[in-house]
Formats: structure tokens, sequence, C-alpha cells
């Protein structure tokens, strides 16, 4: 049976290009970033072109990309999100499009590498720090300090508060980046079934094969909005202090 | 998963060993390239959004909700247009029945004095006819009564001339003979 982790190693296209001492080769990782955002921003410059009045089927699949990003958005952060609705609304879509585009056989998924997720959430983690500090300045500790919480409890209270908001781009990356890979190493290892159970008893484990497949079309679509929502709810613990 | 995070902390030696053992992901010699990469497309890709498609989604959005407010609101304009058109209508209406109304009891009052006065005014006038025609019955009813007297007066006198025997009757019992018959009579007459 082929090795499922397979699926997952990131093999160097061309040549080994290097600045300095840093490897920066394109590889078939670096491919489907690049065929993931030409797909987006192909679909979304032609698709945005025409201004109608009554949208056009394809226009309307944008305009509906957007709204749903928008009320995710003034749902969970507010109004002040605002000037980061495009950053939102690149990163759903970058991480939608990458988990669907692993859905297509024989494709790679960009997401499933812990790096890729671990790089999105460090810079939102970091992002997220620097804008609630602007905002708030050294008042922003006090997201550490939980409202109505007995002074005792307070020395463990903010430890763990502290904790959870640094784990915060690890449970973001670690959730993505499981999530794609056990789904995909799933959907391996059931082939690997049908294979070696050959004409007789393939069938069963095909079946599961095509159940598993819609389930993680699902399972794509959830974590994607998953770490767009996430993102919004860190956004509005900068820029509206609740606790 | 946990294993993954113990060896993420750990370092990266370890993560080489958890390579060999199976997870690509953990081999730290495609890490630099891929950040590079996500990097580069995915900041080619915020661009392109915040400078093609979000302006430009935005706007078209925005257009239709202004248009469908514009068209609500006229809507909402023309409905209150309606109304108010409606119940000027309708006191128009109001106030046209009432004016009939008030111009069928005027006239009515009006042809109610004018017909009273012309009743009275023709009582008046029978009255007065009825006053008239009772004096004039009375008179004639006196006169007839003296005329009669002087025509038997005149009469006997006539006969008696005729007979001539003028000198033998007393002019004073004729008369006295004619009231009595009058008298007599005055039932008949009256």
């Amino acid at each position: 049976m082929a090795n499922p982790m397979q699926q997952f190693e990131v093999k160097t296209i061309g040549p080994k290009i290097e600045i300095g001492n840093l490897d920066i080769s394109f590889t078939n990782s670096s491919l489907f970033m690049v065929i993931t955002v030409s797909l987006i921003s192909i679909f979304f410059v032609i698709t945005t072109q025409k201004k109608s009045l009554v949208p056009s089927r394809l226009q309307l699949l944008s305009e509906m990309a957007y709204q749903f990003v928008a009320k995710m958005i003034s749902e969970t952060a507010g109004s002040k999100a605002r000037p980061f609705f495009p950053f939102i609304l690149t990163l759903f879509l970058f991480v939608l499009f990458c988990n669907m585009i692993g859905m297509i056989p024989y494709s790679f998924t960009v997401t499933s590498h812990i790096i890729v997720t671990f790089a999105l959430a460090a810079f939102i983690f970091v992002g997220v720090t620097i804008i609630g500090f602007i905002k708030h300045g050294f008042g922003y500790l006090k997201l550490f300090i939980p409202s109505g919480v007995p002074v005792v409890l307070l020395p463990i209270i903010v430890v763990i508060e502290v904790i959870s908001y640094l784990s915060r781009p690890i449970s973001l990356s670690v959730r993505l980046f499981a999530n794609m890979m056990a789904g995909h190493t799933m959907l391996k290892v059931f082939g690997g079934f049908v294979i070696s159970l050959g004409l007789v008893g393939g069938w069963l484990p095909l079946g599961f094969s095509v159940a598993l497949t819609g389930l993680e079309i699902l399972v794509a679509f959830l974590q994607a909005y998953v770490f767009a929502i996430l993102t919004c709810i860190y956004l509005n613990d900068a820029l509206n202090l609740h606790h | 998963m946990l294993r993954a995070l113990l060896i993420l902390i750990s370092g990266s030696s370890a993560a080489f060993a958890a390579e060999s053992a199976g997870m690509p992901q953990l081999d730290p010699k495609s890490w630099v390239p891929q950040i590079f990469w996500l990097i580069i497309t995915f900041g080619f890709l915020y661009i392109i959004i915040s400078k093609i498609v979000y302006p430009r989604l935005s706007e078209s959005i925005e257009q239709r909700n202004d248009y469908i407010s514009d068209l609500v609101d006229e809507a909402k304009k023309l409905s209150e247009q309606t109304e108010k058109l409606n119940k000027q209508y309708e006191d128009f209406i109001k106030s046209s029945n009432n004016k009939a109304q008030e111009i069928i009891v005027n006239d009515r009052k009006k042809l109610n004095t004018e017909f009273n006065k012309k009743q009275d005014e023709l009582n008046e006038k029978i009255s007065k006819i009825t006053v008239e025609a009772e004096k004039e019955i009375k008179d004639f009813k006196s006169n007839s009564i003296n005329q009669i007297k002087l025509i038997s007066n005149n009469l006997s006198n006539e006969l008696l001339k005729e007979l001539s025997v003028e000198e033998l009757v007393d002019q004073n019992i004729v008369l006295k003979n004619i009231e009595e018959i009058c008298k007599k009579r005055k039932g008949n007459i009256s």
C-alpha cells in the first residue's frame, strides 16, 4: 500500500533558487499557491468587471462571497473592523480555494502544511496584538483580566489568560492543518483499501471514499470559515476591548 | 497532533526525526520556500482584492442598495401622497354633502315661510272679502226692509189713490198696518 503521507511531500520544480542562504525554490506547494491565487484573481476580477444593477450569475457569486464575509465581520467584530475587510476576504478566499483545490485528485493541499497555516496564524496573531496596543496602549493588557473575578483568583486567571492568548496562533494553525492532513490521509488510506481489497471487497471502502469526499468538501469550507471567523474574533478583542 | 506539537516545541532536530518517520510537514527544509511563496502569493492576492475586487464589489453593492432605498423612499412618498389625496377627496365629498344638506334645509325653510306667508295673505284676503260680503248682505238686508216699507207705502198710497178714497184713510193707520205685516214676515226675510 502506498504511503498515505507521500501526498504531502514538497518537491522542487525546476532549478533550486537561493537568495543568500535562503532556499526559495519553486515547489509543488508554490505551484498550487500560484494556481489558487490566479484562480481567485481571475474569477473575481472578471466577474466584477461589469457592475450591473441586476447582477449576472457570476457577478452574483462574487457578491455572495463578499456579503458572506461582510456579514461575518459585522456580526463578530462590528463596524470598526471595516478597514480589515479586504484582509479577511483575502484570507477566507485563500484558505477556501486552497482547501477546495486540494480536493481535486493528484493536486496538492497547501493548507495541509503546518508551516503555511502557522505563518498565516502567526501573522494574524502579531498583527492583532499590534493593533490592540495601538488602539488601547497598555490598556490592552486588561484583556488578561476578566471582569468580575475575585482578587484572590486573579494571579491564576491572568496566567491562564496569557497562556490561552499566546496559544491562539498554535490552535488556529493546528486546527486547519490537522483537519486537512487528517482528511487527506484518510481518503488516501481508504483509496488504498479499495485497491488492496480488489473487485470483491473494494466496494465498501469505495463507498466510504465517496462519503468521505463529500465530508471533506464540507470540512474544507468549514475550516476556511472557522479560520476567518476566529480571525474576526481576535480582531474584535483588539478593536473593542470587552473584558 | 500532540506529537506534532511536542516536536514543534522540542526543536528542529527532533523534527527531522519525525520527517523520516513519515510527516513531510515537519521537514524544515521545505519551510523557507513555502513561507517565501506564501508571502508572495498571499501578498499578490491581497493587493488584487484590496485594490480591484473590494472597491468594485462594495461600489456595486452600495449602488444597488442606494437604488433600492431610493425606490423605497419614492414608493413611501407616493403612498403618503395618495393617502393625502384620498383624504382630501373624502373631505371634499363630506363637505359637499354637508353643503347639499344645508342647501336642501335652507330651501325647504324658505319655501315653507313663503308658503305660510302666501297662505296668511290669502286667509286675510278671504276674511276681508267675507267681512265685506257680510256687511253687504247686512246692508242689503236692512235696505231691502226699508225699500219694502217704502214700496208698500207707495203701493198702498197708489192703490188708495186709485181707489180715490184718499180722504178716508189716514196715512198713519196704513203705515202701522204695513209695519205689522213686516213684523210678521220678518222671520221669513232674515
